[in-house]
């Protein structure tokens, strides 16, 4: 657990100042009324979240999740279902992205349960094809609008603040699991499985019941992101669903440096700003220069940023 | 015309139809398997390089004006040709990694393949223009472009058997497959056994990807379809298996014209997916393997 111990003797590390402070401005952004900043960031704030989310199953656990995006709109859907459905009660919609969450921890439930049986390549392809099988049938769905989507503007209003903050929270909440994975047993059991799945049963890890959990837990918090990113797009449709979204995601981790704390944080930030500066000045050589970047990353720092910072200063895991 | 015998027809076509379309797709697919069987790398660029192998069809008859079975003699050298580039820049580094490395690099190529398309060649839709007349046999009507096709995609295929099963460099690929420990220990290089897999494997999808500019209009965009078309052929013949595959293929033909027939052609991904998830929970070695 979260102990008021560990928070302290987490404040030690100089990376731990450095998470503080980047949640501390980033905090303050939506009160500075720069309605265009926020919008910004609010994407960047998406992407970090995101990524610690798969970071669960693939960094710590070792299981590469290629079709992640399907949590993120199963949440977007079941939210954008419940505002329709339950929006005259009058709560603050973005609560609603909470069973959007629950829906897509289930779906991660009854899915991991036989998926998580296979290993490497085939779970890739399994979770992949999982993911696409859900968008087509979900654009097959008359009351799930269909290729069309669910516009969402006559049951609620377009408000960035409120979205932004509720990611904020999100984005805390995945900070503080990630954190405390890396120093719980939990954290070690999932570990042991990515090293050797075999060696940790013969140790006596559960190792179903702790890789369904971070599974569903990784689930949980993409289909919150959906159900928040949902609610202010105002509109949800298969697009959610897209494995872009899953690339993006591993991207950024191994950018950062999957299985680690701070990883997910830094490959998401340096992703988002290169993304960014690559479509605004090379708008038809993006995809092939981002193709060029992963190759670069995965072929020559495996380990991420983090390790080649750590290899210089050393504890910032 | 009776009903029963309208419905009847009908069923024989989309049958024909399917298993047309499944000996193009087995062709297509034989590549991805070869390459995942030697090396244990899934190649999710698969679609690209079938869509290239499109591209050199179509520009060499449409340039040349020649008949597109001639293209293969362009397009398979050219498939292996890249085959080659891709094994000494990429595969070389990453046969040993981990599942993740090799997903993420191809992923990454497929990105740069595919732009690369798209700023030479645009997102236009291509295609052929018909080039053998269709048979039509009581009610029933064979493409011509489809059945030369598939009879060109089966002959293929069956050199690729032969070669595997009867040449010394064919057997040293299936011992490979078997395990690449035991192998260098009877003499062979396990190098020069991937840099040959990878050759062949893409000469193989670029061949595919020719006949498929015979008979489908085809854009840069398409490749992702095609590579998981060629996922659920490879998993239903059991990844690495090459005799699997040519089943794999006729099955998920007559599977999605089945589909698009009696039910919905926009469904039939689903119905791939949900197939190939199942089998890969209750039948991961593929459909044929008896347990060993």
């Amino acid at each position: 657990m979260i102990t008021v111990k560990s928070i302290l003797r987490s404040f030690r590390d100089a990376s731990s100042i450095g998470v503080i402070l980047f949640l501390a401005a980033s905090l303050m952004i939506p009160f500075t009324g720069h309605e265009l900043l926020t919008a910004i960031l609010l994407t960047l704030l998406e992407l970090t979240v995101l990524t610690y989310s798969i970071n669960i199953i693939t960094g710590f656990t070792g299981y590469v999740s290629f079709g992640h995006a399907v949590f993120y709109g199963i949440g977007a859907y079941a939210t954008a279902v419940i505002v329709i459905n339950f929006h005259s009660i009058g709560l603050p919609p973005y609560i609603y992205s909470i069973v959007g969450g629950a829906v897509a921890a289930l779906f991660a439930t009854l899915i991991g349960i036989p998926v998580l049986r296979l290993r490497g390549a085939y779970f890739a392809i399994a979770t992949l094809s999982v993911n696409v099988a859900v968008q087509v049938a979900v654009s097959n769905i008359e009351a799930l609008g269909g290729a069309f989507g669910l516009p969402l503007a006559r049951y609620i209003s377009y408000d960035i603040t409120s979205a932004y903050l509720s990611l904020w929270i999100v984005l805390c909440f995945a900070l503080a699991f990630t954190l405390w994975l890396s120093r719980s047993e939990f954290g070690y059991c999932l570990k042991a499985i990515r090293e050797d799945e075999l060696v940790a049963n013969v140790m006596g890890v559960n190792t179903t019941l702790y890789k369904t959990l971070a599974f569903v837990v990784s689930g949980f918090i993409a289909g919150i992101v959906g159900g928040i990113m949902g609610i202010i797009h105002v509109y949800v449709s298969v697009e959610y669903f897209k494995t872009d979204m899953a690339v993006k995601m591993l991207v950024s981790m191994m950018m950062g440096g999957a299985g680690t704390v701070l990883g997910p944080l830094i490959g998401s930030v340096i992703y988002y700003f290169v993304e960014y500066a690559v479509l605004t000045s090379f708008p038809y050589l993006h995809l092939l220069i981002f193709g060029a970047i992963l190759i670069g990353i995965v072929l020559f720092i495996p380990g991420g940023i983090i390790e080649l910072l750590g290899r210089k200063i050393g504890g910032l895991r | 015309m009776g009903v029963i015998e309208l419905l009847d027809s009908i069923f024989l076509q989309t049958l024909i139809n399917g298993l047309l379309l499944g000996a193009l797709y087995a062709l297509i697919a034989m590549g991805l398997t070869l390459i995942f069987g030697v090396m244990r790398i899934i190649n999710l660029a698969h679609g690209e390089f079938t869509i290239l192998g499109a591209y050199a069809t179509y520009w060499t008859c449409v340039i040349l004006g020649i008949n597109p079975m001639l293209s293969l003699v362009v397009s398979v050298p050219l498939g292996a040709l890249l085959g080659l580039i891709v094994y000494f820049a990429l595969t070389r580094r990453i046969v040993y990694a981990p599942e993740l490395t090799s997903l993420l690099v191809f992923f990454g190529l497929s990105m740069i393949l595919q732009n690369i398309m798209l700023l030479l060649w645009k997102a236009d839709i291509r295609g052929l223009p018909t080039t053998y007349p269709s048979i039509v046999l009581g009610g029933i009507t064979i493409i011509g472009d489809r059945l030369i096709a598939a009879i060109t995609a089966l002959i293929v295929s069956l050199i690729l058997l032969l070669f595997l099963k009867y040449s010394y460099l064919g057997r040293a690929i299936r011992a490979v497959v078997q395990d690449f420990e035991a192998a260098p220990l009877v003499g062979i290089n396990v190098h020069v056994i991937y840099a040959l897999s990878m050759c062949i494997g893409l000469a193989l999808t670029s061949a595919g990807g020719s006949l498929l500019a015979l008979t489908t209009p085809f854009t840069p965009y398409v490749s992702g379809v095609y590579t998981l078309y060629s996922f659920l052929v490879v998993v239903l013949g059991g990844l690495g298996n090459p005799i699997g595959s040519l089943l794999g293929g006729l099955i998920v033909g007559v599977a999605i014209s089945f589909t698009a027939t009696y039910w919905l052609a926009g469904i039939s991904p689903t119905v791939a997916f949900v197939l190939l998830v199942l089998i890969l929970l209750f039948k991961p070695e593929g459909i044929f393997s008896r347990r060993r």
